[in-house]
């Protein structure tokens, strides 16, 4: 006999009145105003640590001065358009291939310092910016000599109730790769590959000082996902790296945010789980704290970990010459942790508002949760340094 | 456990929408008295019963309630263009602390007086279902117009009602 | 056993959504939520940045958000 079905008509009483008691009018939600009217300019000074020995070639790693511009404004009642543009001028040399050594392996270093340049513009328009939810339009496109790649995405944010919203959207990217020096390196010709995401995520209003929000991305890559300059030593031969032509991603999310009335401040914490389908699976952990100070000073310290378990593909050189399909040397997709701390200053003076602070990063193998067993030379160390002014527009 | 754990869902539904239904719509009936003290001189008070036979527009704002910017300026004309032994447009303050509206009042200066209601206590007595809010009281007190949130073009039509209230004939008091 | 874990998991999720109800926030009780320091991101231009370098130098990446386009950056 098959089990009775469980909807009863109690059940559907018990809910058109409880639909009946949520308001209409939603009041104002706690993310409900995130659009100011601003003008701003940061610029930003990245600088890689150099590689330490046992290494081949140019140990001097990267140096990336960037600079961002962003126009948010209000459009009409209920809308909102932010335009944002920034440049970025790259030079350095960065990890090429990986030699095994008498003790430590040897990271051989691309000879040639790279000097390239990116520009990027991004656009979005929001439709709704009040309470009651909205829908984001975002578009992008970002250029540099051998990478061009255009995306859009669409966002929307709808309040179920005076204490929960609703997020999801998605977006899609497509990008062209066209190595530097293709012939002379041997190097793939010209490449493209095809990204897809979505997320969704809900938002909760916990207490008049509290929210948090869990959310879901999921992402899918098709089409040439290796780094045309980076290499392997398969055997006894240097070849150029190959990773698998898909890629797919589930990150994992989660936020909270408190306001302390006492110390005037308020903490953030966030924590990403992060797991794909080449055997990468990470943790974030991010906390900072918002700290007010008389004369309308703002002090944020900020603390990062992060945690990565290799892909399976990883190694930092393969001696076995027998058929490897796909394999890499990049440190990026080996084991290995980070620490990082920053600490941000921002001072309003009227309409207008300076800023500025410094990160410092610090990974290495031995920082993984769950100790490492491969070495992953070049893991990158690095010094940030911005400076940021913002004026805001009534 | 089969049956009774869908009951318990739907009664545990049921508690999340009533938890969050807020406000009743007093529209129609008399407004809750009060006897509030005045933003930054406390020790004059205001009672919503010396104000009858006016005309009464009551605009509940916060210095944290970003369209409060633009309705003050706009509240502050609106008052002027309309005759004042007609009609009193009074504002009630909701911050939980004072620096906050202290300064916006200074940004924002304005003829008309606000008092302070730190609790919420009279917030909660007319339903406030969101900020800001704005109610327009006849000259017989009672709530005849509720206004959630605010935009510039809001201006319009609250003109038009409050002409509308104070040429309605009326009940002596 | 299957049918208790559902149970369980459900009067969990929603314990969650009604724990957080249940403490109902006024209109005119969302100051300290409205503080630009409780946003998500109160500053988009700097996390835009770090997600950036951190895409750039790791191996995942994932916000809460539409995801934006890639970039050759090594």
């Amino acid at each position: 006999m098959r089990p009775r079905t469980r909807f009863s008509p109690s059940l559907a009483a018990l809910m058109s009145a409880a639909a009946a008691l949520i308001p209409e009018a939603q009041a104002q939600t706690a993310t409900g105003a995130e659009s100011d009217a601003h003008v701003s300019y940061r610029y930003n000074d990245y600088s890689e640590d150099a590689q330490p020995a046992p290494y081949g070639g140019d140990p001097e790693r990267y140096h990336v001065l960037s600079q961002q511009f962003q126009l948010a404004t209000h459009v009409g009642a209920d809308a909102a358009l932010d335009v944002s543009a920034t440049h970025e001028v790259m030079s350095g040399s960065s990890p090429w291939y990986v030699l095994p050594g008498p003790g430590q392996p040897i990271q051989i270093m691309s000879g040639a310092t790279i000097r390239d340049h990116r520009n990027e513009v991004r656009a979005s328009f929001t439709q709704g910016t009040g309470s009651s939810g909205g829908t984001t339009y975002s578009a992008s496109y970002s250029a540099e000599r051998d990478y061009h790649a255009t995306a859009v995405g669409i966002e929307r944010s709808m309040p179920l109730s005076p204490a929960l919203t609703l997020g999801f959207g998605g977006s899609f990217s497509h990008d062209l790769i066209d190595p530097t020096d293709a012939q002379i390196y041997h190097r793939v010709d010209h490449e493209q590959k095809n990204s897809a995401s979505l997320f969704g995520s809900l938002a909760f209003i916990i207490d008049r000082a509290t929210v948090l929000q869990t959310g879901l991305q999921l992402n899918s890559e098709h089409g040439y996902l290796s780094d045309p300059y980076k290499e392997a030593y398969v055997g006894d031969d240097i070849l150029p790296e190959r990773r698998p032509g898909r890629r797919d991603q589930a990150a994992w999310l989660v936020r909270y945010r408190h306001a302390f009335s006492g110390p005037d401040a308020a903490l953030h914490l966030d924590y990403r789980y992060a797991q794909d389908s080449w055997g990468v699976t990470s943790h974030t952990i991010e906390s900072a704290w918002y700290q007010t100070l008389p004369a309308r000073w703002e002090l944020v310290p900020a603390l990062r970990y992060y945690s990565q378990q290799q892909a399976r593909f990883y190694a930092p050189y393969f001696l076995d010459p027998g058929a490897h399909n796909v394999y890499s040397s990049d440190y990026r997709l080996g084991t290995f942790g980070a620490f990082s701390a920053s600490l941000n200053v921002r001072k309003r003076v009227g309409s207008w508002q300076f800023s500025g602070g410094l990160e410092r990063y610090h990974s290495a193998t031995g920082y993984a949760l769950g100790g490492s067993d491969a070495a992953v030379p070049a893991v990158v160390s690095y010094t940030r340094l911005f400076i940021g002014l913002d004026y805001l527009l009534q | 456990m089969r049956k009774p754990w869908f009951q318990v869902v739907a009664f545990q539904l049921l508690l999340t929408a009533s938890a969050s239904a807020i406000g009743i719509d007093i529209t129609g009936n008399p407004a809750p008295q009060f006897d509030l003290p005045v933003f930054g001189a406390e020790q004059r008070h205001i009672a919503l019963t010396s104000l009858r036979g006016k005309v009464v527009m009551l605009d509940f704002w916060a210095s944290w309630c970003g369209p409060c910017r633009q309705s003050f300026p706009l509240y502050e004309q609106l008052r002027s263009e309309l005759p004042a032994q007609d009609f009193t447009l009074l504002a009630i303050n909701l911050d939980e602390v004072s620096a906050g509206p202290a300064a916006f009042l200074e940004e924002h200066p304005v003829s008309y007086t606000s008092l302070a209601d730190p609790e919420g206590d009279v917030a909660k007595a007319f339903g406030l279902i969101g900020m800001p809010s704005a109610f327009l009281i006849d000259r017989d007190g009672i709530v005849r117009k509720r206004h959630t949130g605010f935009k510039p073009a809001d201006i319009e039509s609250l003109r038009s009602e409050i002409r509308d209230l104070i040429t309605e004939p009326h009940n002596a008091p | 056993m299957h049918r208790d874990v559902r149970f369980l998991a459900g009067l969990a999720l929603l314990a969650l959504l009604c724990g957080c109800a249940t403490t109902a926030v006024q209109p005119w009780e969302r100051g300290r939520l409205a503080r630009w320091d409780m946003r998500w991101d109160p500053d988009p231009l700097q996390s835009a940045m770090g997600n950036h370098t951190h895409f750039s130098k790791e191996g995942s990446s994932g916000e809460i958000g539409a995801a934006g386009g890639g970039c050759g950056c090594n």
